[in-house]
C-alpha cells in the first residue's frame, strides 16, 4: 500500500495542500492558522517588519509589529537555547525577500537595493524565530527568480534550474500566479519591462487563496518529506539521525516539531533504531587515570613548571618570551621575510625546554591517522601543536596577561589597556570554571592597582603613530612617542605587574592544575564516548571506524597518541572502533623542515623570471613547499602519492597562475618532481613511490 | 609603477555641474551658503598651505582657520562626513542617516572644488546604505564621467604628497565607480544597462584598468537566464 508520504511526493505542488489537510495534526491547527495570518500580512506588506541596527557582532533583531497577543500565544515555536556564552543563537536570513512587498510600494524601480540581501538575525524571541524559520525561507523561494536575474544564487546550470523550479513550485503550492515569473526570464527586457514585471509578480502575491495557512505549512512539510524519502529504505523507514541535520532541523522545528510526528504525518513506521533505541550504557571512567594519561599529565605538569619558572624570571631588557607556547603558526605557515625579527624566536617552545621534556613531547604525541585511511598510524608532523591543545584554555589567559603587560611596558604597539583585560578573558574564564580551574578575578584588580599612576597602562596601543610638533627657539621640531614611559619607569612597572601575575599563577598551579588536568581527560573521553554512542544509537548498529572517527580521534590524539582503539576500549565502546590502528612501516625523512627548504629551492627555479626574488613570491613558494607535509603523510598511509586535491585546494590556483604560470595540476606535478628529486638525493624510500602516474590516477 | 606626476596647475570648478562631460542636477530645494559659493583660491602669503594657495571669500577673508585654508569649499563641506550624526554610531561613523548624507554630499557638489573633492562626495553618496537608488545611480554616472575625464585628478587629492606605489594603489580604484554601477544594475536585473555600463571600462586608460575581473559579467548572467527558458 502506498503511504500518504509517498503520495505527497507524487502530487503536483497545487495539490500538496489536499493531502496535507488530512495529515496535519489537529493539535497544531492554531499554530498553522496564526502562521498563515502573519504570512498574509507579509505578502501584502502590512506585517510591520522592523529591524534594529547591526550590532557589534554583525547581528540584527527582527520585530513583527503587527503581531497581536493572541497570535503570539498561538505561535508556540521553540526559542533556541542560548549558546555556551549566554548569547542568543542566530541564523542568516534573506531579509531582502522578506520585505519585497513593502519595498515595491516604496520604490518599484530600485527594489533590490533598498535592503541588504542577507542579515544575521538573533533567534531570541518569537518574531525572530518565525521570520528565520518560516517566513523568510518561503519568501526566498517566491523571489528566487529575482535573484537569478541579478546573477546571484547558484553558480551552476543545475543549481539555477533547481532554484527556478522551487520558485515555480512555491507559487503553485501557495495558489499564487506562477505565469508572472516568465517575463522576468527574458534577458533582453528593458528596465521598464523589468520593473513592470517585478511589480506585477510581487503585487500578485496579495491575491492569495483563503487556505494560505495550510498551503504554507504544506510547502514546508514537503521539503521535509523529500529529505525523508531521499534516505528512506524500500519499507519506508529510516533512522532520524540520517535525515535530521542542520538543514532539516529548522524545518522540523517550524512544522511538526519532532521525528515521531513527522513519521506519523507520512504514515510510515519508525525505523527499528528509532522504535527501540539502543540503550546507551553508563560510561564509567576509572577513578585513577590509566598509564597513557598519567604519562601525559606528568609531561603537562612539567611544562607548566618550566613556563612558570621562565616567566617568573623575566626581566626588563630580556626576552618577551614570544613563541614559548607552541602554536600552529610556528609550523604550518611559512614566514614572511623579516617576521623572524618581529615575532621573536619561533623555536623557543622547544629550545627553552629541557631536552628530556622535548623528547617526551615528541614521543607521546608522535602519531596520527588520516580520516581516509584510519587503520594506519602515521607520523604526526607537529607533535608540539598537538601537545599545545592540552594547554588550552588556561595558557591563553596566563600568556595574554604576561604578554600584554610586557607589550604595554616595552613595546610601542599591540598592547591593550589593563582595565580591558578581564572583559577580554570572560569566555576563557567560563571554560576554566567548567574544568574546575577558575582563575581568581582579583588578579585584574591587583594589576590595575599596581599600575596606578601610570596612565599609559590604561590605553589601547593599537596601530597608533604618536608624534608631537613643538616650536622651541623659533625652530619647529617633531618627536615621536614622547608619552611613552622612560626605561626605568617601564622596567619598574613591569616588575610590579609581573609580581602580581607570578603570585596568582603560582597559586593557581598549586591549587588548580591537578583538578584541571583530571577534568580535562575526563571531559575529553566523556564527550568522545557520548558522541560515539549518539551516532551508534542513530544508526542502530555499530558505526564503522571511518564513521566513528570524528567522535573519538581528537581525544585519542591528545591522550592516546591517536590510538582510538585504546580510548574506545577504556570507555566501553562496542564495534570496530575498539580495534587499534597499526603503525606504518614507512618512515618520514628525519629532517622534514630541511626537505621543505630544499623543495622550495627547486621550486624557485620553476617560478617565472622577475618574481623569484620578490618577497611575496618567496612566501608563496614556501607555502607550496609546505604542502610536502600533506604529501608525505598520505604516502606514509598508502605508499603512493595522493590525488592533487588532497594537497592543493583551488585556493592555490592563484599562486600557480601568478608565480609559476601554470594551472593547479601542472603545479602539483612541479611539487611532486621537486619532492622526488629531494628525496632521491637522500636515498629515501618515498622517492620511488611518488610517481606522477600514481598522482594522476 | 607609475612615475611621479610633474607639477600640475591647481584645477578647480565652480560646482560639479561645471565639470566638462559630467551631467548633474542638484536637488531643487538645495540651499548653499553664498559665502562658500563665491569663494576663490588665491596665492597663500602665509605659507601654511601645502599647495601655495588659500581659499578666501568674496571679501578676501580666509574661509577657514590657518591649517585648513587650502581646503576648497567642497572639501570643507565634506568635513561633515566625519562627524557622527548619532552618539551610538560615533565609533566608526557607520549607519549614517542617508538623508543627512545626501544633504552634505549634494551641498559639497554645488560648491567650488576639485575633481578629487567631487569624487569623494559622489563615492560617499553611492556607498551609504539607504540612499535612494535613483540618487545612487545619478551619483555613479556622474562619478564615472568625472573619473574618465581625468583619473589621476579625480582619485588623488591635489595636496596629497605620495610615493609612486601609493599613487598606483589609488589609481587602481579608477574602475570602482563603473564596477559599482554594473553591480547596481545587475542587482536590479537591469541587464541591458549593466552590459552598457561594462563597456565604459574600455574607456579607462590601460594603466588604471582593473588587473583582475572581480565583477559578475552581465552577458554571462543573460546567457544563464536564457539557458533557463530552453
Amino acid at each position: 500500500m502506498i503511504t500518504p508520504g509517498r503520495r505527497l511526493l507524487e502530487f503536483p505542488p497545487a495539490q500538496w495542500v489536499d493531502l496535507h489537510r488530512e495529515r496535519w495534526p489537529t493539535e497544531r491547527a492554531a499554530f498553522q492558522e496564526a502562521a498563515g495570518q502573519v504570512f498574509v500580512q507579509v505578502l501584502v506588506g502590512s506585517a510591520g517588519i522592523r529591524r534594529t541596527p547591526i550590532d557589534e557582532r554583525g547581528e540584527i533583531r527582527l520585530y513583527l509589529d503587527s503581531l497581536g497577543p493572541a497570535e503570539r500565544a498561538a505561535l508556540d515555536l521553540a526559542i533556541p537555547e542560548r549558546d555556551e556564552n549566554g548569547r542568543p543563537r542566530h541564523k542568516t536570513v534573506n531579509l531582502q525577500a522578506l520585505v519585497l512587498p513593502v519595498a515595491v510600494q516604496r520604490d518599484a524601480t530600485w527594489l533590490m537595493t533598498q535592503t541588504p540581501a542577507g542579515a544575521t538575525v538573533q533567534l531570541n524571541d518569537i518574531d525572530g524565530v518565525l521570520c528565520a524559520l518560516v517566513l523568510a525561507p518561503v519568501m526566498s523561494d517566491l523571489s528566487a527568480v529575482l535573484r537569478l536575474r541579478s546573477g546571484a544564487g547558484p553558480n551552476t546550470d543545475q543549481g539555477r534550474a533547481e532554484s527556478l523550479l522551487r520558485c515555480r513550485q512555491a507559487h503553485e503550492a501557495l495558489g499564487l500566479r506562477s505565469d508572472l515569473i516568465d517575463p522576468l526570464l527574458v534577458a533582453s527586457a528593458t528596465r521598464e519591462q523589468v520593473v513592470a514585471a517585478r511589480r506585477a509578480l510581487i503585487l500578485s502575491w496579495a491575491e492569495h487563496p483563503p487556505d494560505l495557512d495550510e498551503r504554507l505549512l504544506a510547502m514546508l512539510c514537503v521539503q521535509l518529506v523529500r529529505a525523508y524519502y531521499s534516505k528512506a529504505r524500500k519499507d519506508g523507514s529510516v533512522q532520524e539521525a540520517r535525515v535530521i541535520n542542520t538543514r532539516t532541523q529548522p524545518l522540523l522545528d517550524a512544522t511538526l516539531r519532532d521525528w515521531t510526528s513527522l513519521v506519523g504525518y507520512l504514515g510510515e513506521g519508525l525505523s527499528a533504531a528509532d522504535a527501540r533505541p539502543i540503550e546507551i550504557p553508563d560510561v564509567h571512567l576509572p577513578a585513577t587515570p590509566p598509564a597513557p594519561i598519567l604519562e601525559r599529565m606528568a609531561v603537562l605538569r612539567e611544562w607548566w613548571m618550566v613556563y612558570d619558572a621562565l616567566h617568573s624570571a623575566q626581566q626588563p631588557g630580556g626576552s618577551r618570551l614570544a613563541g614559548l607556547v607552541p602554536s600552529r603558526w610556528s609550523y604550518v605557515w611559512p614566514r614572511w621575510e623579516g617576521d623572524l625579527e618581529r615575532r621573536g624566536d619561533p623555536d623557543l617552545h622547544r629550545s627553552a625546554l629541557p631536552a628530556a621534556l622535548v623528547e617526551r613531547v615528541e614521543q607521546l604525541w608522535s602519531c596520527t591517522v588520516l580520516p581516509r585511511t584510519p587503520s594506519t598510524l602515521i607520523t604526526e608532523p607537529h607533535p608540539f601543536v598537538r601537545f599545545a591543545d592540552l594547554l588550552q584554555p588556561a595558557i591563553e589567559v596566563w600568556d595574554d596577561l604576561a604578554g600584554n603587560c610586557w607589550s604595554l611596558c616595552f613595546e610601542s604597539w599591540g598592547g591593550y589597556s589593563l582595565s580591558g583585560m578581564q572583559a577580554r578573558h570572560t569566555k576563557l574564564h567560563r571554560e576554566l570554571e567548567r574544568l574546575n580551574a577558575p582563575i581568581d578575578a582579583a588578579v585584574y584588580r591587583e594589576l590595575c592597582e599596581a599600575g596606578r599612576g601610570h596612565p599609559w597602562l590604561f590605553e589601547d596601543l593599537g596601530m597608533v603613530v604618536r608624534f608631537t610638533i613643538s616650536l622651541e627657539g623659533g625652530a619647529p621640531s617633531v618627536s615621536t612617542g614622547d608619552d611613552r614611559p622612560s626605561a626605568n619607569e617601564a622596567g619598574a612597572t613591569f616588575l610590579a605587574l609581573r609580581h602580581v601575575i607570578d603570585a596568582h599563577r603560582r597559586r593557581w598551579l598549586e591549587d588548580r592544575l591537578e583538578a584541571m588536568l583530571d577534568a580535562m581527560w575526563r571531559a575529553d573521553l566523556g564527550n568522545a564516548s557520548a558522541s560515539y554512542w549518539k551516532r551508534f544509537r542513530g544508526k542502530g548498529s555499530p558505526p564503522t571506524v571511518k564513521q566513528a572517527l570524528p567522535d573519538v580521534l581528537s581525544a585519542a590524539e591528545r591522550w592516546f597518541n591517536a590510538d582510538y582503539g585504546a580510548l574506545a576500549r577504556l570507555t566501553g565502546a562496542q564495534g570496530p572502533i575498539t580495534q587499534s590502528p597499526t603503525a606504518t612501516g614507512r618512515r618520514l625523512p628525519s629532517d622534514l623542515p630541511r626537505v621543505r627548504r630544499e623543495v622550495a629551492t627547486i621550486l624557485r627555479r620553476s617560478a617565472h623570471a622577475g618574481t623569484s626574488n620578490s618577497r611575496e613570491a618567496n612566501y608563496r613558494i614556501d607555502e607550496v613547499a609546505a604542502r610536502v607535509t600533506e604529501l608525505l603523510a598520505y604516502w606514509q598511509a598508502t605508499g603512493t602519492a595522493p590525488p592533487r586535491t588532497v594537497v592543493f585546494s583551488t585556493s592555490f590556483r592563484f599562486i600557480f597562475n601568478e608565480f609559476f604560470d601554470c594551472d593547479l595540476d601542472e603545479g602539483y606535478k612541479l611539487l611532486l618532481q621537486a619532492t622526488q628529486a629531494t628525496l632521491a638525493r637522500a636515498s629515501h624510500q618515498a622517492a620511488t613511490d611518488l610517481t606522477l602516474h600514481d598522482a594522476d590516477s | 609603477m607609475t612615475r611621479s606626476r610633474p607639477p600640475k596647475p591647481y584645477q578647480w570648478f565652480k560646482a560639479l555641474t561645471e565639470v566638462p562631460g559630467v551631467v548633474w542636477m542638484p536637488p531643487p530645494d538645495l540651499v548653499v551658503d553664498p559665502r562658500l559659493f563665491e569663494a576663490r583660491p588665491v596665492a597663500d602669503e602665509r605659507s601654511f598651505s601645502p599647495l601655495g594657495i588659500a581659499w578666501t571669500d568674496g571679501a578676501g577673508r580666509p574661509l577657514a582657520d590657518d591649517y585648513r585654508t587650502y581646503m576648497s569649499p567642497a572639501e570643507l563641506a565634506l568635513q561633515g562626513r566625519w562627524q557622527a550624526s548619532d552618539p551610538d554610531n560615533a565609533e566608526y561613523g557607520l549607519q549614517r542617516d542617508p538623508v543627512e548624507v545626501a544633504r552634505i554630499a549634494c551641498q559639497a557638489l554645488a560648491l567650488p572644488g576639485t575633481r578629487s573633492d567631487y569624487h569623494q562626495a559622489l563615492s560617499w553618496l553611492s556607498h551609504v546604505e539607504g540612499v535612494p537608488g535613483a540618487l545612487v545611480e545619478r551619483s555613479l554616472l556622474a562619478d564615472v564621467e568625472l573619473v574618465l575625464g581625468d583619473p589621476a585628478d579625480a582619485l588623488i587629492s591635489p595636496w596629497s604628497g605620495m610615493t609612486g606605489s601609493d599613487r598606483d594603489l589609488l589609481l587602481a580604484g579608477a574602475s570602482d565607480p563603473i564596477i559599482q554601477l554594473i553591480n547596481l544594475y545587475l542587482a536590479e536585473g537591469f541587464l541591458v544597462e549593466a552590459s552598457a555600463a561594462e563597456k565604459l571600462l574600455e574607456r579607462l586608460p590601460d594603466a588604471v584598468k582593473a588587473r583582475q575581473r572581480y565583477w559578475r559579467r552581465p552577458d554571462e548572467v543573460a546567457s544563464a537566464l536564457a539557458g533557463l527558458t530552453h
